[in-house]
């Protein structure tokens, strides 16, 4: 909601040729146009020590002259070969670089990724040539050979593989709630799991243990994020996982987790 | 104007005084509870002095247990809505686009926070003819700004801008435009200047 505000400002300044891409940067983004980041950007990453995926786009021995450190190589842009290793995340950082950031050449991997769902990624600015320039430190040798993503978990979230973990071996200091409603936990439950509907929850808070963590579940993930919330608030302990959790309607007891 | 409007009138405005005119615009059923809101709509609302509202930046909406969750700050709050539940700006609640800000009037029972009214925050309008769509601009991006003769400018802060930005675009953040003014655009008036942000939020 910026930019109308910005444009005013330009036209009291005297500009008579003002207009506002309204839609911005989601729509640009859906219309399946290239996105270009800057070096500032990819430091920060670092600076926050998050993961992401770093893409050499050049040929196999001019990277191994030097590159931008944790870069992965698709040689020659060819990208398709490391498809398979991407994350299921689909909000993951993903940023392509070439020698000077052109961008005619960077497009059709772009494409290619972006084609396959990812929503954010990026065409480094001035490629190796900016990131060099701004003063940062090639890796000499070969690249990365894999991808290694790694998606952080926010507060309050369960990895999905100790939540499956959990559900097989339950115990400890650990409770599931099922925060389903009750027409889908009439389909089945995780075996242990207690079951209190979202819509329920701040009524039945008493039903809980104060002496448990309680490790929160729905059918997606969304749910359990607010019931995670309403627990927080009423000073329980709990974590939430983000993981799809279905059941067979046929085969009662038969349930699948997955990210 | 009638003798006994203006005595009503009269009435009501000093009953407004002597209930804190806030209290009057945000009763709420007969609970008064505190409000609590996201820092960036208090730039321009003055929720902090009323009550029983909830405003921040919709996280998301389940449509199964019939609940909103709103960011405000660093906190998620959770409410329940139900048919009774007043909704404005927007088609359905599942409809609310996620990230927009929103204004939820608030109450309680049985512990649980219910929506009486939820209003989505309505969008800046901008003249029809000063709009530029995706495919224009992309046309644009593609002559470069000397060919095309533009200057394109994103209004969003600058970490957004360096995390992805339209090509050509200048990192122009909306709140430091009067420091950036002279260094920024173009000398020439009559030169096209675009702006975008982060869309209709």
């Amino acid at each position: 909601m910026l930019s109308p505000l910005a444009a005013r400002k330009a036209e009291k300044l005297g500009y008579q040729n003002v207009r506002v891409f309204h839609a911005g940067m989601p729509a640009w983004k859906k219309a399946g146009n290239l996105v270009v980041s800057e070096t500032a950007g990819l430091k920060r990453l670092n600076e926050l020590d998050a993961s992401y995926i770093l893409i050499d786009l050049r040929p196999t021995g001019e990277i191994e002259k030097g590159h931008i450190p944790k870069a992965v190589a698709a040689p020659n842009a060819d990208v398709a070969s490391l498809k398979d290793q991407f994350p299921k995340y689909k909000k993951a950082d993903i940023i392509l670089y070439n020698r000077n950031g052109d961008l005619k050449s960077a497009a059709k991997a772009f494409k290619e990724i972006t084609g396959w769902g990812y929503k954010m990624v990026s065409i480094l600015s001035g490629g190796l040539d900016a990131w060099q320039k701004a003063g940062n430190k090639l890796t000499a040798g070969p690249a990365e050979s894999k991808i290694a993503y790694v998606r952080k978990l926010l507060p309050g979230e369960l990895d999905v593989e100790e939540f499956k973990a959990l559900v097989l071996k339950p115990g400890g200091d650990a409770l599931i709630l099922d925060v389903r409603n009750t027409k889908e936990t009439a389909e089945g439950t995780l075996p242990n799991a207690k079951a209190i509907p979202l819509e329920e929850l701040e009524i039945r808070l008493s039903d809980l243990p104060k002496d448990k963590t309680i490790m929160i579940h729905c059918s997606t993930g969304v749910r359990a994020e607010m019931a995670h919330n309403v627990l927080k608030k009423a000073g329980l302990r709990s974590k939430y996982v983000n993981a799809k959790v279905k059941f067979d309607k046929e085969k009662k007891g038969e349930y699948t987790i997955t990210d | 104007m009638g003798k006994r409007m203006l005595t009503v009138l009269c009435v009501g405005v000093l009953a407004a005084f002597a209930m804190g005119l806030s209290q009057v615009l945000g009763a709420v059923s007969d609970q008064t509870l505190p409000s609590k809101s996201d820092k960036s709509c208090l730039k321009c609302h003055e929720y902090d002095k009323q009550d029983n509202i909830l405003a921040g930046k919709l996280k998301n909406v389940s449509r199964k247990a019939k609940t909103i969750a709103l960011e405000i700050g660093k906190d998620l709050e959770v409410v329940h809505y139900d048919d009774a539940t007043k909704l404005e700006n927007a088609p359905t609640f599942k409809k609310i686009p996620m990230g927009e800000s929103v204004r939820i009037l608030y109450f309680k029972k049985d512990g649980k926070a219910y929506a009486k009214e939820v209003v989505v925050k309505k969008g800046i309008e901008v003249p029809k003819d000063e709009l530029i769509s995706a495919e224009e601009l992309a046309k644009l991006v593609a002559q470069g700004p000397e060919k095309g003769k533009y200057a394109l400018l994103d209004s969003r802060p600058g970490t957004n801008y360096d995390q992805g930005h339209i090509p050509t675009a200048k990192k122009m953040p909306f709140f430091m435009f009067d420091k950036l003014k002279d260094k920024v655009l173009p000398k020439d008036k009559s030169v096209l200047q675009v702006y975008y942000c982060g869309g209709f939020t």
